[in-house]
């Protein structure tokens, strides 16, 4: 218990607010209309802006794209001792609120959870040296090289999608041949999250470049490893300036909500769930 | 160099330093030989290729696609065209290059020195080695004692496990033997004694209405987790309903929950079946040409009303009414029995269901038949293999019998450490660690400790291989080639990602040569030269050959030779032989006041087949098993124990106490402790405290079945 007591109590707390926001949603309708300072709402925001949806009603809870996400990032399993002591660092994570009750009634399951890409990131404003920041595309990065382990990101973001790496990261038998290498590796001490698989976003728009063909939707909707790997296709990726993207129709549904909006974060992960 | 200045020093090295640069070749300054950004030392870029394959860390057959780098390959991926998978895939097989990269492989063919179990080994040639149990078993079949050789086979199809087969015919040998005794054997004998079909049924989940599962494996494991995982995706999904004793975390689509009392689900399936044929729902035309439909209806109307049926499986009367509507209603509806399914009137009620909803061999229903129909020509036997065909196996199966449903692996150790029928020699072990995967593990490795010579062929170091005289691993699924039957009519080809890693031999390609070397009628049942060779004679594929492994080559997979891409729809349903079996029931549930919970082991999303138990991705999963294994726990019995999640818990059986964590858990019946197997990471060799040590290996003394739901247990708070 000693090592999850803390994790336990804060997801609690997120997952409770969850529910609130999504009775919240469910009385106001759309997720993205409700919003007023939402920039895409306004139609202002420069094409793409990318943001994720995850539909509740077809996961089953699988944790393939826990696994997905890991083997594609270089993010390494920490061994029993390191896995008995510390957090383990899970970009997509299960959000697990545990304690008691029927998992039905209260919409308890676990979910998936990555980064939530706000729009008005808690965690760049609180970062000392600009190791943080978001990217005109709405992806909230993060610099390795510059971060100096403060950890003030991590007490900021409301999620909990940030973790920081207590120990150098070591490949199982010290056998580095799984490594994609893609994505760096980071060093111990620094704070690291998802990043919505940005080397894979910049290849295929590369392609597109090079080939001189638009960009088409079909292409992204499963471009981060976590969707690529969903069996039942609960997952979605897309632009949501991109008015026919498959996404901005999710986003839009009544179905739709995010964590925590009364938090002002603009989160640009939707999670679906209930009847149109 | 007494009299050289400071100023002479530095030109003299500048000139020396300019001439070496000036030598060396000059490098392309726009080809990486780095990664783009910073790994690990030793880790470079290359050229890179997406090769296709099949995953095999269980044995659906999902199509991947293994994107290597420089020789390595760095990621596995579904394969969009595989009909299995459609492009997604699970956590266990995204977790397949930690099989591939684990450093407890066994890195080539080695022999035993020392005592068994100390661990001391001393590297041999293949040659050396096969030669060597070549010897040995050569040997035993001039003295006419090749029964006394034994396989246990935790593989049940494929190529490697039909040439195993025919190895052991050919040899003279009838002790093939599988697991299925603790797993699908249930489904296989039920299914054949009942309709004359082998194979398991699968399912259409795709075009189904209304799916009942009957236990929780669809929902983890088993090889219905992927289709269903698939038909998911579905703009209208089925309806999903689940009768087991408890539910995983990765149940969040079931949508009703039928908390049905251990052991009693064939009560709650023929209370259905009440109201279907009271009401006159059933889709009797099918059903009437089977033998004992009429005995079977009458007992069902007269003794299994719903009211009648409430009490013994735990389920309200009325729900059980209002379901047998909606099964007809939402039509088609199909109820599921996955391999962890063991108990056979259970399996023997759902068949008989299913006939009355008319959903066997139906769109959105259950699918029977072999899965796999190739096969070679029947091998040449002499007098000793002749023999063997009409001579019992130690296990005590049917005599003649040589397929996966009739194994009974649970009576292995004692007919072993009794000598009886006949004194056991040799034992190899492919895919199989019954030490640590078997009820009553201990038992088997006090047995193995008696047999001469044992020898295993896994890739990882486990406790079959600190056991073993000789070791001979096999390459990973990742590293090998071989076609195989994915389902649905197709075949999918794995393909070598990776040049096999040191020195590794596939498994086939060892017993041919080890057929060669016997020489005789063994050697002529195998005349192919590679394994690749007697692949595609099995398949049969005549002047095709090249076109299929084309198109297999630039797929990943194709439809099998005379099969089509519609189902055998139309098929009749062959008749129940006899519907007896649908009607027992496992014995009563003793009641305990000294172990008053009762064990239901199962195995979560993320096992692996046991010799894959510390692959540190899956044991690190948040819902997975961690590194020190646990047990579920309902709320009600947590609190009146005064156990906390997370708390170390002992538990306690008959035969075994394991320290745990305990993990409170809403969805299980209080009563019951859920029992994860195979999640369990720790020192290969020390299984004191392994969670399958718990269970009792009681087994059914008619089938040989291993009764799962039958070991009681205590449990307590420690420290």
């Amino acid at each position: 218990m000693s090592g999850r007591l803390p994790r336990q109590a804060s997801r609690r707390e997120v997952l409770t607010l969850a529910a609130t926001a999504a009775a919240g949603a469910a009385l106001k309708g759309s997720a993205l209309a409700d919003e007023k300072s939402v920039a895409l709402a306004r139609g202002k925001a420069p094409s793409p802006q990318w943001g994720l949806a995850i539909d509740l009603d077809r996961c089953s809870r699988c944790q393939a794209c826990v696994v997905a996400c890991a083997t594609e990032n270089n993010v390494l399993p920490l061994g029993p001792q390191v896995f008995a002591s510390t957090r383990p660092i899970r970009w997509m994570d299960m959000l697990d609120p545990g304690g008691r009750g029927d998992l039905w009634a209260l919409g308890r399951w676990p979910a998936p959870i990555p980064c939530m890409q706000c729009e008005r990131p808690e965690c760049v404003k609180a970062c000392p040296v600009g190791a943080c920041y978001r990217s005109e595309d709405g992806i909230v990065v993060q610099v390795w090289d510059r971060c100096i382990g403060c950890r003030a990101c991590m007490i900021a973001c409301p999620y909990g999608r940030r973790y920081y790496n207590w120990t150098q990261p070591a490949w199982p038998g010290g056998d580095p041949s799984s490594a994609n290498p893609d994505v760096a590796l980071r060093p111990v001490g620094v704070v690291e999250k998802c990043t919505f698989c940005q080397h894979r976003i910049r290849a295929v728009l590369e392609r597109a470049r090079l080939d001189d063909e638009p960009l088409d939707d079909e292409q992204i909707q499963r471009l981060p490893a976590c969707a690529a790997a969903c069996p039942s296709r609960a997952i979605t990726f897309g632009d949501l300036a991109d008015p026919h993207s498959a996404l901005l129709a999710l986003a839009q549904s009544s179905r739709a909500t995010r964590l925590l909006p009364e938090l002002g974060t603009h989160p640009r992960v939707f999670y679906l769930r209930g009847k149109p | 160099m007494a009299d050289l200045d400071r100023r002479g020093f530095l030109a003299g090295t500048g000139l020396a330093a300019g001439l070496l640069a000036g030598c060396r070749p000059r490098k392309d300054p726009y080809t990486p030989d780095k990664p783009p950004v910073p790994l690990a030392p030793g880790v470079r870029m290359g050229a890179q290729t997406q090769v296709l394959s099949t995953c095999g860390m269980c044995d659906v057959g999902c199509g991947i696609r293994v994107r290597v780098v420089d020789g390595r390959a760095v990621r596995v991926e579904g394969n969009a065209d595989s009909p299995v998978n459609r492009g997604g895939l699970c956590a266990r097989g995204l977790a397949g290059l930690d099989v591939l990269y684990h450093p407890d492989r066994v890195r080539g063919p080695m022999r035993r020195r020392g005592g068994r179990g100390e661990n001391r080994w001393e590297v041999m040639s293949w040659d050396d080695a096969v030669g060597e149990l070549a010897a040995r078993l050569g040997r035993l079949r001039a003295a006419e004692q090749a029964g006394r050789l034994v396989l246990l086979d935790g593989q049940w199809r494929g190529n490697t496990h039909a040439l195993l087969g025919r190895f052991m015919a050919a040899f003279g040998s009838p002790n093939h033997i599988g697991h299925g005794a603790t797993g699908r054997s249930a489904i296989l004998e039920t299914v054949r004694t009942m309709t004359g079909r082998p194979g398991l049924p699968r399912y259409d989940f795709q075009h189904a209405g209304c799916v009942l599962l009957l236990g929780t494996g669809a929902l983890e494991s088993s090889s219905q987790a992927m289709p269903l995982g698939v038909a998911l995706a579905a703009a209208a999904r089925p309806r999903l309903y689940c009768a087991s004793l408890r539910l995983p975390r990765t149940a969040a689509l079931v949508d009703e929950w039928f908390r049905v009392l251990p052991g009693r689900a064939s009560f709650f399936l023929l209370g259905l079946l009440h109201v279907l044929l009271r009401e006159q729902l059933a889709d009797e035309s099918a059903m009437e040409k089977a033998d004992g439909f009429e005995a079977l209806r009458a007992v069902v109307l007269a003794e299994l009303s719903p009211k009648q049926v409430e009490a013994r499986a735990g389920i309200d009367a009325d729900r059980i009414e209002s379901l047998a509507r909606e099964l007809v209603a939402i039509h088609p509806s199909v109820v599921v029995v996955d391999e962890e399914t063991k108990d056979r009137s259970a399996v023997a009620a759902a068949l008989v269901l299913n006939a009355a909803l008319a959903s066997i061999d139906a769109r959105g229903g259950m699918r029977l038949g072999a899965d796999e129909t190739a096969a070679w020509p029947a091998p040449t036997l002499d007098g000793v293999a002749e023999a063997a065909a009409k001579s019992p196996a130690i296990d005590g199966r049917e005599i003649g019998r040589r397929d996966a449903g009739a194994s009974r692996i649970l009576a292995v150790p004692g007919a072993i450490l009794s000598g009886k029928p006949y004194p056991v020699e040799v034992v190899l072990l492919h895919y199989s660690n019954p030490m640590f995967s078997k009820p009553g593990g201990a038992r088997f490795e006090a047995a193995l400790a008696k047999v001469p010579f044992v020898v295993s062929f896994s890739p990882i170091v486990d406790e079959s291989v600190r056991f073993a005289d000789l070791v001979l691993p096999d390459p990973t699924y990742l590293e090998r080639w071989d076609v195989l039957a994915a389902g649905q009519g197709t075949l999918s080809v794995a393909q070598p990602v990776v040049a096999p890693l040191e020195n590794r031999m596939q498994t086939g390609e060892v017993l041919l040569r080890l057929a060669r070397a016997l020489g005789g009628t063994v050697a002529r049942s195998f005349p192919w030269k590679t394994y690749r060779e007697a692949v595609l004679a099995r398949l049969d594929v005549g002047g095709r050959g090249d076109d299929l492994l084309d198109e297999l080559g630039s797929k990943g997979t194709c439809m099998a030779p005379g099969k089509s891409d519609e189902a055998d729809e139309g098929k009749s349903f062959a008749g129940f032989i006899s519907v007896a079996t649908a009607t027992q029931t496992l014995p009563l549930l003793e009641e305990s006041r000294e172990f008053p919970f009762l064990l239901c082991p199962f195995r979560d999303h993320s096992y692996a087949e046991g010799g894959f138990r510390h692959v540190s991705r899956l044991a690190e999963l948040p819902n997975g098993p961690g590194w020190s294994g646990y047990v579920e726990i309902a709320p009600e019995d947590a609190d009146r124990l005064g156990i906390e999640d997370g708390d170390w818990v002992a538990v306690t059986s008959k035969v075994a106490r394991v320290e745990l964590r305990a993990r409170v858990h809403e969805q299980i019946r209080p009563g019951v402790l859920g029992l994860p197997l195979g999640g369990w990471g720790r020192v290969v060799g020390d299984l004191a405290g392994a969670p399958s040590r718990l269970l009792e290996a009681r087994v059914d003394p008619a089938t040989g079945q291993w009764l799962a739901w039958e070991t009681r247990a205590k449990v307590e708070r420690v420290g």
